[in-house]
């Protein structure tokens, strides 16, 4: 597990999921831009080949916008942008090799455009300073790919004016990227903190109370178990030897509560907490490894559990979490039988999904069958 | 923790951020027209480009103005100012640039493109979409005047209307919401919240244990062990301070950290812990910088004491010797403390689990207030506990003094004024 980037997709997951048709209808309109030109407005004398290359290029840079928008798939890593960057910047060359020495006019290129439109169509999947450094080698390449064309252009004017228009498309869009990306991350960022701040003041003004809640659980015990004893004993002053024996016991059976709240992890706690039908599923943690889990993801899974036990079509006693032991790593398992058919539970839970696949990398989602399956790790140093 | 921004903030947080990406995006657009219009006019210096120069100036202007100033007069101005401008340039260049002939050039389209894009970029995400139609029905006038007026052809812009109907469907698209994931916004604020309620708690349980642990699970052990008869009078008494203290008082509510200050060594929590000890039977030798206490806050120094207290409990029932030493070390940002014994040492991994001394009274303890423990022993070598702790920034006397130095200048003040 990475840490999260600075991306509204990974600091907003839920945002970023419901905002996905924008970024995916700025990258559809990038391809039928291409598609439209290349069919009614491209010179006859082009190279087909080339051409068909560029437009496979443009189409393989669209699949990894869409499929790193995904639910399923998220979210988009910086290895994923560069191969959607070197396949758009490939696309935008192979388009102008194809009209080499036979581009008259600079705004039938639809290279720079489609480009920009990709880059743009990344702004909530990457950070600023990653959009930034694609627009500024987009815009090399394209100064580099109009430099050559400028001798072939109809109509003569300075190589800066051509340049001027040939890479503005690309750098404009490309720029404002990298403002939404940057402004979005700031805004949640700077909403977080005061969240943050004032959930902590909100929070320590209950600390009085669940102070008072576990001295009352601790001292129902100890009045039942404790307080006669001593009372009987301080007003006698004198101990026999079936006193020492039930202090024996007494102090057996304080120590193994204390014990069982001690091992009890917060998983466990969770999973009682979240069975108003009394039907509790099982968590299998011999290693006491849910303590490792982020704050973050603790979270997560206590939504997604919450959710699946209140959900009517599934079966909350089956709900079960094992921790495997897998150093460095935990391995996880959540298992949970369901009567919806497959394609519902997926649609259901894909926003759950979104979130947990921002924090946990590997998330594996399986629905066979009656069974809902996630499998997934998480650092345990 | 916190995952995301809640429904209701986020077309709002969406509507800014796409504003500004509008302005980025018109702000390299007007500068790209200015390049160009620099750029010809050096290489034809025949040209009279100055006019559509000079009309670039305000819309730059405004468009700092909008970016600034997020409201309805900002946004109106700029775009009756930008149309102005967008005519002044359209009408300079067309008449002005051979090649640039029809009004959906792209080098006239620059500036129209950067007043739709402000256009829509409004106060809120609901109204971009009417500012920028404004935009585009402004500019697209503005060119169409100036070709008529200049004998240019009349086009359509398909760059300007594109750029219309993108800008109007993101700034749509933002406002639709799909429901499911609406729906799973408060969950996750919800299991955060109870995710930070269950960390408090867990706490609580671990100081309330380690209490419990400390008072009368260890008085019951004395209790186990001891002969028929009359009853020790320590034990006794003691057994009195656990009824008093775990039923009468919220032992259970955090320590203030104005009440921390103590002059003499036997008057800190510490100190009274090594004469609680000694008056048990252990002889402990104390050394190093006892000074250095009085860096603690009062709520990691009352975890301390208590710390050192299970410490020389654990010597003197399990370690075979009846001698302690305790070593304070003060230097840098720590306050570190030593409880050494040459008894017969034990390994700390074998320990069962019920066993909650060093687990619960020494360990949680200390980590619950920003310090840290290492245990060293093994058996027949003696132990060494050490307990690490976060220092105030300054010791109490510089703390004072301070406070002294701050009152005497506002006293010196008062009487100046």
């Amino acid at each position: 597990m990475s840490a999260r980037e600075d991306t509204a997709q990974q600091i907003d997951p839920l945002g970023a999921l419901k905002l996905r048709p924008i970024p995916l209808g700025l990258a559809f309109f990038a391809g039928a831009l291409a598609l439209w030109r290349t069919l009614f407005l491209s010179d006859a004398n082009v190279d087909h080949a080339l051409t068909v290359l560029a437009l496979v290029f443009l189409a393989g840079a669209i699949v990894i916008v869409a499929v790193g928008s995904s639910s399923m798939r998220a979210p988009l890593r910086r290895s994923h942008f560069i191969a959607l960057v070197v396949l758009a910047i490939g696309a935008m060359v192979a388009e102008a090799l194809a009209s080499a020495g036979s581009d008259g006019l600079i705004r039938d290129d639809w290279g720079p455009t489609a480009v920009g439109l990709l880059l743009l169509s990344c702004a909530p999947y990457r950070p600023a300073r990653d959009l930034v450094v694609a627009t500024s080698v987009g815009s090399l390449v394209a100064a580099v790919v109009v430099a050559f064309e400028v001798p072939y252009f109809e109509t003569p004017a300075p190589l800066l004016a051509y340049l001027a228009i040939g890479v503005t498309p690309l750098s404009a869009l490309g720029v404002g990227a990298a403002a939404y990306s940057s402004s979005f991350v700031f805004q949640v960022r700077a909403w977080m903190a005061r969240a943050t701040t004032l959930n902590d003041e909100d929070a320590s003004s209950l600390r009085p109370g669940i102070a008072r809640s576990v001295q009352q659980d601790r001292v129902t015990g100890l009045n039942r178990d404790v307080v006669p004893f001593f009372s009987q004993l301080v007003e006698s002053g004198e101990i026999t030897a079936d006193d020492s024996r039930r202090a024996g016991e007494v102090a057996t059976v304080i120590r193994r509560r204390i014990v069982d709240d001690a091992d009890r992890s917060w998983l466990e706690q969770a999973m009682l907490d979240v069975s108003p039908r009394g039907e509790v599923g099982t968590v299998l943690d011999r290693s006491q490894l849910a303590v490792h889990m982020t704050g973050d993801q603790r979270t997560a899974i206590r939504a997604i559990v919450s959710a699946l036990a209140v959900d009517a079509s599934t079966r909350t006693s089956s709900l079960s979490v094992v921790l495997h032991d897998d150093d460095p790593v935990v391995r996880a398992l959540l298992r949970i039988e369901s009567t919806s058919p497959d394609v519902a539970i997926r649609q259901r839970y894909a926003p759950y999904f979104a979130v947990l696949r921002i924090l946990f990398a590997d998330l594996h989602v399986d629905v066979n069958g009656s069974l809902l399956t996630l499998r997934f790790s998480y650092d345990q140093h | 923790m916190l995952l995301g921004l809640p429904t209701h903030l986020a077309p709002q947080s969406s509507a800014r951020a796409i504003a500004r990406a509008c302005h980025a995006i018109a702000t390299v657009l007007l500068v790209a027209a200015t390049v160009l219009l620099i750029t010809l006019q050096f290489a034809r210096p025949a040209l009279i480009l100055w006019p559509a120069l000079i009309a670039l100036v305000p819309m730059l202007l405004l468009l700092v103005l909008v970016e600034r100033v997020r409201s309805t007069l900002t946004t109106v101005a700029y775009l009756v100012v930008g149309g102005a401008s967008v005519y002044v340039y359209a009408i300079t260049v067309l008449s002005q640039i051979a090649s640039v002939d029809s009004s959906d050039a792209f080098t006239v389209s620059l500036p129209k493109l950067a007043l739709i894009l402000v256009g829509g970029s409004g106060l809120s995400a609901r109204r971009g979409p009417l500012w920028a139609t404004v935009g585009l029905v402004l500019g697209e006038v503005a060119t169409q005047v100036a070709s008529f007026q200049t004998g240019s052809a009349h086009r359509v812009d398909v760059a300007a209307l594109l750029c219309f109907l993108l800008i109007v469907a993101t700034m749509g698209g933002s406002l639709v919401a799909r429901e499911r994931a609406s729906r799973l916004q408060p969950n996750l604020h919800r299991a955060a919240r109870e995710e930070q309620v269950s960390v408090m708690r867990f706490e609580i349980e671990q100081q309330a244990s380690a209490l419990v642990h400390d008072t009368v699970l260890s008085h019951l052990a004395a209790l186990s062990l001891s002969e028929p008869g009359r009853l020790d009078p320590e034990l006794r008494g003691a057994m009195e301070r656990d009824l008093q203290v775990l039923i009468g008082q919220e032992w259970l509510e955090q320590a203030d950290s104005r009440d921390s200050t103590f002059d003499e060594w036997e008057t800190s929590p510490l100190g009274a812990a090594v004469i609680r000890a000694e008056d048990q039977g252990l002889d402990v030798t104390v050394t190093g910088d006892v000074a250095a206490l009085t860096r603690l806050t009062a709520e990691r120094a009352k975890a301390l004491a208590l710390a050192v207290t299970q410490c020389f409990a654990n010597v003197l029932r399990h370690s075979g010797t009846t001698e302690a030493e305790l070593v304070i070390l003060g230097a840098g940002p720590d306050v570190s403390i030593m409880v050494i014994d040459n008894g017969v040492g034990f390994t700390e991994s074998e320990t069962p689990r019920d066993r909650l001394g060093v687990r619960n009274s020494v360990r949680a303890r200390i980590e619950r207030v920003g310090g840290t423990v290492q245990i060293w022993s093994s058996p027949g070598s003696g132990t060494s506990v050490m307990i690490g702790l976060p220092a105030d920034a300054q010791p109490a006397d510089a703390q004072q003094a301070d406070t002294q130095q701050a009152d005497r200048q506002q006293t010196d003040a008062e009487d100046a004024a």
